[in-house]
């Protein structure tokens, strides 16, 4: 089975389109091989995810509730959409790892014999950092994870990138020689860290890394900027540039990602602004750089870009009921999905 | 980064590297245990070998290792390392040796453990250079005669060899065909750059360092497209090579002028490069009259790679250009479209015997552009001179001419 768990460290940076288009592109796959999805919202109150994607009461579906989840199975669309009866409960890393053995061990059997199906891929969005989910403590404990290194299990762990993080890291980068313990620093050696660490308990089926990397439109940047979204809808931003960079069919480690950042961070140079350019626009910079240095071996099949499609714009807020029919038509799924099947197949 | 091997002896550690301690006045400490995976090694290596900041501690028999997850990152395999002695000043002096001791031995899986059970046995690095090791050719003039009668000698060990600039010696060797030169060559030579021996200096009189090339061209595949120009201030001193003080071979090296460093590119030189190449590009767009901005452009990626930046007093007449999109925009987005130029015009020269296309000019209504084509690298490129207006063609083709050499020189270790 697949595990796709998506993980950011901010909201507002696309990880509920990651989500939808996600659960569309696998169910996608799925269909064909006659299998279900099971999507979990674990947003609590902004369960976005669930709103758009669950049947809100309208028409009839099959429900199923279990000790501490609702499920629905949205059946014309193959799915089961899931989420806690609890929106308040806090989720901590420890029933975080619970919960994933719960549905492999239990749940996932009492929705296929309740809905009559066979789950392939589970997805579940959180509002977590992976450095919160994934704890060394929990991690290093091997009862935790003797489920990510079962053959017939994959987990994917898509982690969005946004500007704050990136900007720890590339403030990190910049003071490499100053010989020091700064605590300003101590989150980006955390992030590196845990990268590693994940990555080597996590890696099974001849996948090089768990990680999914993604850059979207207000992860990067900011679509409230008009500047930015002028610059978005053209065709030469690097999203675009880097979803048309040839697909590589190689995962990239963490550490080579980070590599290949910190380079083109030095080819940009310290932080200096050119005139009239947002912190955005200096990170777009960045990322450009990234694409070139990256370019000759291709793009990494679990770097994945979000294109901007301005029609989308404050669609978490839309009462739309044929918004994701219309997304099947959009460029920025069309180009999803296409990244998506290059990394599962 | 720091590398301090430890010995402790049938022990095993319950800590995992992951977990790094911070030592105030030393950095942040990751103790590896001896079965720690090479993978998850490289992967710290690749991390953190920049880092002043940062000391691993290892025990011995992952030095090996290390050593290739070290080559491996900066693309050479058997990278010779400098270890040394450890001395209790590596880690900050005795106290701070004592705290690291003290901190290994809280994870150590032994009944009653104890801070003398461990070992500091070598010290590795303590600043980033050690990872710089290359093959370097540093292109000499001097006004006396080299101390020595023969082709070439040692400058304190084999790894430094200089080559005579005795006129005769010049003279016979500029004369010979690179074959016949070869084997002066090739017994200094790493079996391939990268290797062993990637700390060679080779020291070459100007008279003779286009030919000196030459040879190693012939030698190394690709030489002349690896090597990338070094700072003359990496070059060592006589006494940092051990030269005798007061030596007629001290005398000879101290007076002599160095001309021109080459090196093998680092990760380090890279950016280096990078940062060349634009200053480059700058600086002939605010010193030309006709060119406004340049660009390189990879054709079958449709990026631009590289652009000049700096504004000139045309600039208006070029906002989209220049001033709005930052990185050349929309203008540019389906320029790799022009290989089909290339390849029809390429198709052409081949058939009528006129050779492959060098440049085209286009002229626009408002401006002009002066474009040439290269397909011997990974991909094909295109390098753009753009003159924001319509006038000035000549002095655009001149332009071009004159600098697009020095520009492929910059440009070709990034390729």
């Amino acid at each position: 089975m697949d595990w796709h768990i998506i993980t950011s460290s901010k909201g507002g940076v696309g990880k509920t389109l990651v989500s939808v288009m996600l659960l569309m592109s696998s169910c996608e796959q799925s269909i064909d091989k006659k299998n279900s999805v099971l999507a979990i919202d674990l947003n609590g109150m902004n369960a976005d995810l669930r709103r758009m994607m669950a049947s809100g009461n309208r028409g009839k579906h099959d429900q199923f509730s279990s000790e501490n989840f609702h499920f629905e199975a949205v059946l014309d669309s193959n799915y089961i959409m899931g989420w806690p009866k609890d929106a308040f409960k806090i989720l901590t890393a420890k029933t975080f790892f619970g919960f994933l053995w719960k549905i492999n061990q239990q749940i996932k059997a009492e929705l296929e014999t309740k809905f009559k199906c066979t789950i392939s891929t589970v997805i579940i969005d959180t509002n977590y950092h992976f450095c919160n989910l994934f704890p060394r403590e929990i991690i290093n404990n091997s009862s935790n994870h003797q489920l990510f290194n079962r053959t017939e299990e994959r987990f994917f762990i898509w982690f969005i990138w946004v500007y704050r993080q990136l900007s720890n890291l590339f403030d990190f980068f910049d003071a490499m020689n100053q010989n020091q313990n700064n605590p300003y620093h101590a989150d980006a050696r955390t992030v590196q860290d845990k990268g590693v660490l994940i990555e080597r308990k996590f890696s099974a089926n001849n996948f090089v890394s768990p990680f999914v990397h993604v850059f979207s439109p207000n992860s990067v940047g900011h679509v409230s900027d008009n500047r930015l979204v002028q610059f978005f809808l053209g065709v030469e931003n690097p999203l675009r540039q880097l979803a048309y960079l040839k697909n590589s069919n190689n995962c990239t480690r963490f550490s080579d990602f980070i590599a290949h950042l910190k380079t083109a961070k030095q080819n940009v140079g310290l932080r200096q602004l050119q005139q009239d350019e947002t912190i955005h626009q200096y990170f777009i910079r960045i990322l450009g750089k990234y694409i070139v240095n990256v370019r000759h071996g291709g793009r990494p099949k679990n770097v994945v870009p979000v294109l901007f499609e301005e029609c989308l714009l404050g669609y978490t807020e839309s009462e739309n009921p044929n918004l994701i029919n219309t997304m099947r038509e959009l460029g920025v799924y069309i180009n999803f999905k296409e990244a998506y099947n290059a990394l599962i197949l | 980064m720091k590398v301090i091997v430890y010995r402790l002896d049938n022990v095993t550690l319950s800590r995992q590297c992951d977990e790094p301690f911070d030592i105030s006045g030393v950095g942040t400490c990751y103790l590896f245990s001896k079965s720690e995976d090479n993978n998850v090694l490289k992967d710290f290596i690749q991390l953190y070998h920049d880092r002043d900041d940062t000391i691993f501690l290892i025990p011995e028999i992952l030095k090996s290792p290390f050593a290739e997850s070290l080559g491996g990152i900066n693309n050479k395999n058997h990278t010779p390392l400098l270890w040394k002695q450890y001395d209790d000043n590596d880690l900050g002096g005795m106290e701070t040796t004592g705290i690291i001791k003290n901190k290994i031995i809280e994870y150590v899986k032994t009944d009653n453990p104890s801070p003398d059970q461990i070992e500091f046995v070598e010290t590795l690095g303590g600043n980033s250079n050690f990872l710089d090791k290359k093959m370097k050719i540093v292109i000499y003039k001097a006004d006396k005669d080299v101390p020595f009668a023969t082709d070439y000698d040692q400058l304190g060990s084999t790894d430094n060899i200089i080559f005579s600039n005795r006129q005769d010696k010049v003279t016979d060797f500029n004369s010979k065909s690179v074959d016949e030169l070869k084997h002066l060559v090739q017994p200094w030579l790493p079996k391939r750059v990268g290797s062993e021996a990637d700390n060679t200096i080779f020291y070459v009189p100007y008279d003779m360092w286009n030919k000196f090339i030459d040879i190693l061209e012939r030698l190394i595949n690709g030489f002349k497209e690896m090597m990338v120009k070094g700072e003359k201030t990496s070059v060592p001193t006589s006494q940092q090579l051990g030269l005798g003080k007061g030596s007629s071979l001290a005398s000879f090296y101290d007076e002599m002028e160095i001309q021109k460093v080459l090196e093998e590119p680092t990760e380090k030189n890279m950016i280096e490069a990078v940062k060349e190449l634009e200053e480059l590009l700058n600086e002939i767009v605010t010193s030309s009259n006709e060119v406004d901005a340049i660009f390189v452009y990879d054709l079958t990626n449709n990026l631009v790679l590289y652009n000049s930046t700096a504004s000139t007093e045309r600039e208006e007449d070029l906002p989209k250009f220049l001033t709005e999109r930052k990185n050349y925009g929309a203008s540019v987005a389906n320029f790799g479209d022009l290989r089909n130029v290339s390849t029809v015009l390429n198709t052409f020269g081949d058939d009528t015997k006129r050779g492959k296309l060098q440049r085209t000019m286009f002229q626009l209504t408002n401006g002009v552009l002066n474009v040439y084509f290269f397909d011997e690298y990974t991909v094909p490129i295109a390098v753009v001179f753009v003159s924001a207006k319509p006038t000035g063609l000549g002095s655009l083709v001149l332009e071009g001419t004159k600098r697009i050499d020095t520009i492929i020189e910059k440009l070709r270790p990034l390729l």
